[in-house]
């Protein structure tokens, strides 16, 4: 009897240490549908009292302490089997009726019965806890899995800190307040974003990442945790209420995850900085060798042309002289479109073009561009096609004149002999549309959107005879200053044979505006 | 043939225009300093000024007004690309035209010329006029174009004698608006230049060659001679 009870007690205390896992307390109901059950169960033995012998009639009420220890939790269990035990003494040991029991044998029998009971019900409630366990460790796995996945889609810094706070909030209970602090560039930087109050205080935050921590520690109230990785001190979480073990495990875990992650994100951010410094380092490299290239070659013609003048001059005919004259003042008038281009480019890319727009009329534009050709034009074809109703562009007109000059230049630059050019304009309710027409050599299909790179007749280099001179600045410019009104360039063929056709669309603003 | 004061302070520049003006047989007088020019004026007659905007002591603009408050003798001012609204701002001072720049001597040749032609000849003050095979009658408000007449609204009428009555000289947009409009509309560039469109048309301009109306890019007008 005594090592009974000390079995039965034992298997309590360590129930209730179990029981802390188990989310839910038992309630009533459990109790009630126990003794619900074993009374069932005692009128069914009733009936089947007839036929079977009534020992074997136990095996009912061990299948019902089964079924509850299975259903519900060890309480429950282990009232049904005190209670099947005294039912069945009640109800089929004789004396019927009585707590007494006359046979010795049954005495044994019911012995044995509640032991079976008893281990049964600590078994199936065992089982059950170990499932529940089990459960609950697979939910937290499932987490760790979420967050790990989660987190390697982060891609930045900020991105990781957000999921680990959430992750960390919801191991909290809802007073729990969270505080991350991050290591960048000898900055603390605090997230939350902008979080002013409620948290430790940056000086606490230095003091703590200067002792270098190696597990949770506390200090003035607040809980904190190491993100460290590689011996490298990361940052700190801190968290201000006390939380148990198994939170604990969870939360360093997390931190572990989250410190392999931000390394590789903070290494990102550093490698990016670096490649935009090499790269704008190259940009500056290449503007400059291109500014020598682009200003010293006409400079070279204009030196030349005017000392062999001067030195020569009565040895050279009317002719020769005229064209050395001719050759210095076109040189300077290209020395001028490259100064030109240069500060159209460098306000273009500072994105300093305050635009002043006004209403403007293409043909003014297209006559501006093509009086400041000169005679560059005078061996030339020249058509214009326009309609009457033309809408007016709302533009900054000297800019779009620019880009409508840069094209046309580039056309005549690439001309052959007999350069023919015509200008189409055309409209819809959304666009206005100009082509330029040439009949030059055209642009290979993999080249059309090359043409607008800054740099692209410099990449050909002097490999190119000089039928491409200089830069090819003078397209990239025209695309940005036609985009940044709103609009599009491209580079298309000549519809009506060989050659180029460079289309510019601006928006058609007319509508917006009543010009009566 | 006319006396020229160039007020200038680049050597190179002074260089090429005394050797252009005076292969052309037009006297040449210079200035550094917008102050000395302004004397030399007072002290000689001189008949056309070219005056560069970006002078050491005096802002050319004050050189403009200050010759304006007694002098109706052209000028031509000599100004840098990108500085819109000085060109703007000389004009609307009294400046008659203005070159950018880098310029060839050809551009300014071609101004100087057209400016003393028409200070020559005083047509402002006939009711009747005749630029280029247009014929312009202002009493009875008819306008021919090489002897058809054509039909002009009020405004078209009004802008036509505007630019004919200061041919070869550039009428900035504000001064157009302004006389046309009113004082208050003075910031509406865009009925000025629907305006001028549709005297265009009338006029059975050309597009790419305009044969009277030259636009003057982000300036204004000029009627040309």
């Amino acid at each position: 009897m005594r090592f009974i009870v000390k079995t039965t007690l034992r298997i309590f205390q360590k129930k209730r240490s179990a029981m802390r896992f188990l989310p839910t307390n038992t309630p009533l109901k459990h109790y009630l549908l126990a003794i619900g059950l074993i009374f069932v169960i005692v009128l069914f033995a009733q009936v089947l009292n007839r036929y079977l012998p009534y020992t074997s009639l136990l095996l009912l009420f061990l299948a019902g302490v089964l079924l509850i220890s299975a259903k519900t939790s060890f309480g429950p269990a282990l009232l049904s089997s005190l209670f099947s035990f005294m039912a069945f003494n009640y109800f089929f040991t004789e004396p019927y009726y009585t707590f007494n029991i006359l046979h010795k044998a049954d005495v044994a029998t019911l012995i044995i019965f509640l032991m079976v009971a008893l281990m049964t019900a600590h078994l199936a409630t065992q089982m059950r806890e170990a499932i529940a366990k089990q459960e609950m460790a697979l939910n937290r796995l499932s987490h760790f899995y979420e967050f790990s996945q989660k987190l390697s889609f982060a891609t930045n810094t900020e991105t990781t800190i957000e999921i680990l706070l959430e992750a960390l909030r919801r191991v909290l209970s809802n007073d729990g307040r969270v505080v991350i602090a991050i290591q960048q560039e000898s900055k603390l930087i605090l997230h939350p974003e902008g979080i002013s109050s409620g948290h430790p205080g940056e000086e606490v935050f230095k003091l703590m990442l200067s002792k270098h921590l190696d597990g949770e520690t506390w200090h003035k109230g607040w809980l904190f945790f190491p993100l460290s990785w590689d011996g490298r001190q990361l940052g700190l979480v801190a968290i201000n209420e006390r939380i148990n073990d198994k939170q604990i495990t969870a939360t360093e875990t997390f931190c572990q995850l989250t410190a392999v992650v931000l390394h590789r994100t903070m290494l990102v951010a550093e490698l990016s900085q670096t490649k935009l410094l090499a790269e704008t380092e190259q940009l500056r490299a290449t503007l400059l060798s291109s500014v020598s290239h682009d200003l010293r070659t006409p400079l070279s013609s204009i030196i030349g042309a005017s000392s062999s003048l001067r030195e020569y001059a009565q040895h050279l005919s009317t002719d020769d002289q005229q064209l050395l004259i001719q050759t210095i003042e076109d040189e300077a008038h290209r020395l001028d479109r490259h100064i030109q281009n240069l500060l159209d480019m460098t306000r273009l890319s500072q994105g300093k073009l305050n635009l002043n727009r006004e209403w403007m009329d293409i043909d003014d534009l297209i006559n501006g561009a093509i009086r400041r050709l000169g005679h560059q034009l005078d061996n030339m074809q020249f058509e214009l096609e326009l309609t009457e109703d033309t809408p007016m562009l709302y533009v900054q007109g000297l800019i779009i004149e620019q880009a409508i000059f840069n094209l046309l230049d580039n056309a005549i630059r690439h001309n052959t002999a007999e350069l023919a050019i015509k200008l189409i304009v055309q409209h819809d309710d959304n666009w206005i549309t100009l082509d330029i027409i040439d009949n030059g050599p055209g642009i290979a299909d993999t080249e059309k959107e090359k043409v607008f790179n800054m740099f692209y007749s410099l990449a050909q280099g002097d490999r190119h005879e000089s039928s491409l001179p200089g830069t090819g600045m003078g397209l990239a410019i025209c695309r940005g200053m036609v985009e940044a009104h709103g609009g599009e360039v491209m580079a298309l063929d000549n519809p009506y044979g060989k050659g180029t056709m460079m289309r510019i669309k601006l928006p058609n603003n007319q509508g917006a505006v009543d010009l009566s | 043939m006319a006396t020229i004061l160039l007020i200038e302070d680049e050597a190179q520049i002074k260089k090429f225009l005394r050797i252009s003006l005076e292969a052309h047989h037009h006297v040449v007088l210079e200035a550094r300093l917008g102050e000395q020019g302004l004397a030399i004026m007072v002290e000689q007659k001189v008949d056309l000024l070219i005056v560069d905007l970006g002078l050491p002591d005096m802002d050319g603009q004050d050189v403009i007004k200050a010759l304006r408050k007694w002098s109706q003798i052209p000028i031509i001012v000599l100004s840098v690309r990108s500085s819109e609204d000085e060109k703007v701002q000389a004009l609307d001072a009294g400046a008659n035209d203005y070159v950018t720049k880098p310029f060839g001597i050809s551009e300014l040749m071609a101004r100087v010329r057209a400016l003393l032609r028409i200070s020559d000849n005083t047509v402002a003050s006939s009711s009747k006029r005749e630029i280029n095979g247009l014929f312009i009658d202002l009493a009875e408000y008819q306008v021919k174009l090489d002897d058809r007449i054509i039909h002009l609204s009020r405004k078209e009428f009004e802008l036509l004698r505007l630019l004919t009555e200061q041919p070869g000289h550039i009428l900035t947009h504000r001064f157009l608006t302004q006389t046309i409009w009113g004082e208050s509309f003075v910031d509406e560039t865009h009925y000025l230049r629907v305006l001028v469109r549709q005297l265009r048309h009338k006029l059975g301009e050309e597009p790419i060659q305009p044969r009277f109306i030259e636009t003057v890019q982000g300036v204004g007008y000029r009627f040309k001679v």
